[in-house]
């Protein structure tokens, strides 16, 4: 499974960031969620981009990581956050900038799909996402 | 037990001196002002000496989260922004949304006290517990969204809330508003002009820190219980569609909707500027301010004509009404444009709709001359826009509200000013809704709806009725309305979806863990009212009953059109409300909250600070 995202009805309300944050960290925090909605206002045209793990086929974030503390668990990705240096390669390289770091945290934060029922997506007020079966 | 929902730190900014001192929230703030606009009239009563111009370093800006800013729950991306009003000379507040109090908490502050003033334009950044007065010349200058992207750019980060003024606030256009979030405003009483002269250019919050809550998994719960509640109803999803700009067609259906400078109540191009009309026209998208169950705002662009290209945040109703049919604009593509023009130069849409409308009356009754826009003519009234931005000809006397000018302009023109304490009347018109004419009457900043929005309850029991009960009903609405500006959360999912107070009253334990029910969070709205009150008449002694009554005009002209011409308000009947309104709140027949209310309610240091400049209160 993975989570499908329709930007263009994004809101960018981050009910989805909490609602990560709570159930991962039971954290009032939206900094702490490994999912975020950010407006991109321009001269013309407004824009919403929903920063969320995809599952992409590449995974450039498993082969950077120089110490292997990321692996794909042929559902999600996996931290091992005894291994993670914080060194952010992995974010540095992320197609859809979607993993994040927090000083309170040891380790980035990557979606794992809440262990394969993503809470974000029973939030969301304007259906942007989605989960599908891959 | 941890209370829960404060960061448990005001800071203070003095401009003048550039330091930054950061205090403990007082347990009196917590418990008997909550947060918001409790927090803003308390500390403008002790601390904004009397008479003092609101443009002078004396003055404050109190920007206030309050204990529901930042939870887990629908609408809690809320901020009040309270000072002394340069339109008013009173109390005046005005919140906004987005997320800029979600970010200041999350930087370690439950509010920001600014004081004092700057020789040179200064932004002020608060990022993660860190406090500090930045350079801003090359800001000013700027319009307010362009001020909030070149913030973003140079600090490359996209994630801070800003808040800004345009040119208007710095010109000390009276009614200049902050903008937050590219399209939200808190638009009322002139704010903007009170950090225009302190020559702040914008603040801007960024935080990770954890919210502290009470009891996490209650407040979940409630949450969830609220968010399924606001998917299941039908309205949320019209919200979505058309937020706010649904009420452009109810309004001229009722009657209401502001035209030609409220001379009329039915706009005959209504649907050009309506909900339908930006739905199908010019709409591109939804913003929604933080954690909202119906995100009501609209991101809208003109797609084709002279404007294509111009996008906005918007429009609101309140904007499309009183710059749209107050102005006799019509298209939905002008309405986008003069919206944006506005936003950007940083004023206020309701009141800058006013005064444009009242402009334009009066050069066609003669009583003003040098004024070339007319009704509908977009193009002009954009200059004059501009004009009263920039402060140019005419648009210097224009710059300060419509009662100024109309001061100015003698008795016809007062008649026709439609303002009320110095606030220009938000976009109902209310000849034939006595509840909203009285709400409008006593509201505590001036004419605003947002205090208690009656002129459904005027709708549901009858537009000719002045009993008793519509004040009553006007008491209860502004006790229950502002206590979401003092909890700092939105009120539309109670308004429009009917989201039941318990969930409210809910909440708030679960978040601050304080034992408060709902008739006791009511107290504190109840006793903040008395105090905005007697903040007014601080600043004005002789302020009396005939400070309560809308303007001449909807007392003498009839309503000329629509389901209710010849309608007017009846000033024998309106005063009988007032006196039914003045005591059932335990006022006295002046408008004066009594000795025993105010002790009632724990206020016993404004009858002191009251009595030493021998404003008389009774007994009872």
């Amino acid at each position: 499974m993975k989570l499908e995202v329709l930007e263009e009805k994004c809101a960018a309300c981050g009910v989805c960031e909490l609602t990560c944050a709570l159930r991962r960290f039971k954290a009032n925090n939206p900094k702490k969620a490994m999912i975020r909605a950010e407006m991109i206002v321009l001269k013309d045209d407004v824009k919403v981009r929903v920063k969320v793990c995809r599952i992409c086929e590449e995974k450039p974030c498993i082969k950077t990581c120089p110490t292997g503390a990321l692996k794909f668990n042929g559902r999600w990705i996996e931290v091992d956050e005894t291994l993670c240096t914080l060194c952010r390669a992995c974010a540095s390289v992320c197609p859809f900038e979607a993993i994040f770091f927090h000083r309170d945290v040891r380790g980035p934060l990557i979606c794992n799909l809440c262990s394969g029922d993503p809470q974000c997506v029973k939030m969301c007020p304007m259906e942007v996402l989605k989960v599908v079966n891959v | 037990m941890v209370r829960g929902g404060y960061m448990n730190r005001i800071a203070r900014v003095d401009l003048t001196s550039r330091k930054i001192r950061v205090e403990e929230l007082s347990d009196e703030l917590v418990m008997n002002y909550i947060g918001g606009r409790g927090w803003g009239a308390k500390i403008i009563w002790s601390e904004v000496p009397r008479g003092i111009d609101p443009f002078s370093p004396e003055n404050k800006v109190v920007i206030a989260t309050g204990p529901l800013t930042g939870a887990y729950f629908t609408g809690t991306g809320k901020t009040t922004l309270c000072s002394k009003s340069p339109l008013t000379g009173a109390y005046g507040d005005s919140n906004v949304g987005g997320r800029f109090g979600v970010e200041l908490k999350q930087a370690g502050f439950d509010a920001l006290i600014i004081e004092g003033s700057s020789n040179e334009p200064v932004y002020i950044k608060v990022f993660d517990g860190d406090i500090s007065i930045e350079r801003a010349e090359h800001l000013w200058g700027l319009g307010s969204i362009e001020t909030e992207e070149v913030i973003k750019r140079d600090l490359n980060d996209r994630s801070i809330s800003c808040l800004t003024i345009g040119p208007a606030g710095e010109n000390k256009v009276y009614f200049a508003c902050i903008t937050s979030d590219f399209g939200r405003q808190s638009g009322r009483t002139g704010i903007g002009a009170v950090l225009g002269s302190k020559k702040v250019k914008a603040v801007v919050a960024s935080g990770s820190m954890d919210i502290p809550i009470h009891d996490v998994d209650a407040m979940v719960e409630v949450a969830q219980e609220a968010y399924d509640y606001c998917f299941k109803s039908e309205a949320q999803k019209a919200w979505i569609r058309q937020g706010t700009m649904q009420l452009i067609l109810w309004s001229n259906e009722n009657s209401a909707l502001p035209t030609k400078n409220m001379s009329e109540a039915v706009y005959e191009k209504a649907e050009m500027i309506s909900g339908d009309a930006m739905e199908s026209r010019v709409k591109i998208g939804n913003h929604g301010c933080f954690c909202c169950a119906m995100p009501c705002g609209q991101i809208s662009k003109v797609k084709e004509g002279r404007f294509a290209g111009t996008i906005v945040e918007g429009p609101e109703y309140e904007t499309a009404a009183m710059i749209g049919s107050n102005c006799a604009l019509d298209s939905i593509e002008d309405v986008v444009k003069l919206n944006r023009v506005c936003d950007e130069l940083g004023l206020d849409t309701i009141s800058t709709g006013s005064v444009v409308a009242f402009t334009i009356e009066c050069k066609r009754r003669g009583l003003l001359r040098g004024v070339d826009a007319d009704y509908g003519d977009v193009d002009r009234i954009i200059r004059l826009v501009e004009d009263i931005a920039y402060r140019r000809g005419i648009g210097d006397l224009l710059a300060q509200g419509t009662k100024r000018i109309a001061e100015k302009l003698g008795q016809e023109a007062l008649k026709i000013a439609m303002q009320v304490k110095g606030l220009e009347i938000s976009a109902y018109e209310s000849r034939a809704a006595p509840a909203m004419a009285l709400a409008y009457g006593t509201c505590d900043i001036g004419a605003h709806h947002n205090r208690a929005w009656a002129i459904t309850y005027d709708i549901k029991v009858g537009r000719m009725l002045y009993t008793p009960d519509k004040a009553k009903w006007v008491i209860y609405l502004q006790h229950v309305r502002s206590l979401f500006d003092i909890l700092t959360c939105c009120r539309l999912p109670w308004v429009e979806l009917s989201l039941p107070l318990k969930y409210y009253e809910e909440l708030y334990k679960a978040v601050t863990g304080i034992n408060y029910e709902l008739k006791d969070l009511l107290l504190v709205a109840e006793r903040v009212y008395n105090l905005t009150r007697c903040i007014w008449l601080r600043e004005y002694p002789e302020m009396d009953r005939s400070w309560d009554y809308p303007p001449p005009r909807w007392f003498e002209e009839e309503l000329p059109s629509g389901p209710f011409r010849g309608v007017k308000l009846d000033k024998q009947r309106y005063s009988e409300l007032l006196d039914e309104y003045y005591k059932l709140r335990g006022w006295d027949g002046k408008g004066r909250p009594t000795k025993s209310k105010l002790r009632e309610l724990g206020l016993e240091f404004v009858i002191e600070g009251l009595e030493k400049l021998h404003v008389k209160l009774s007994e009872n």
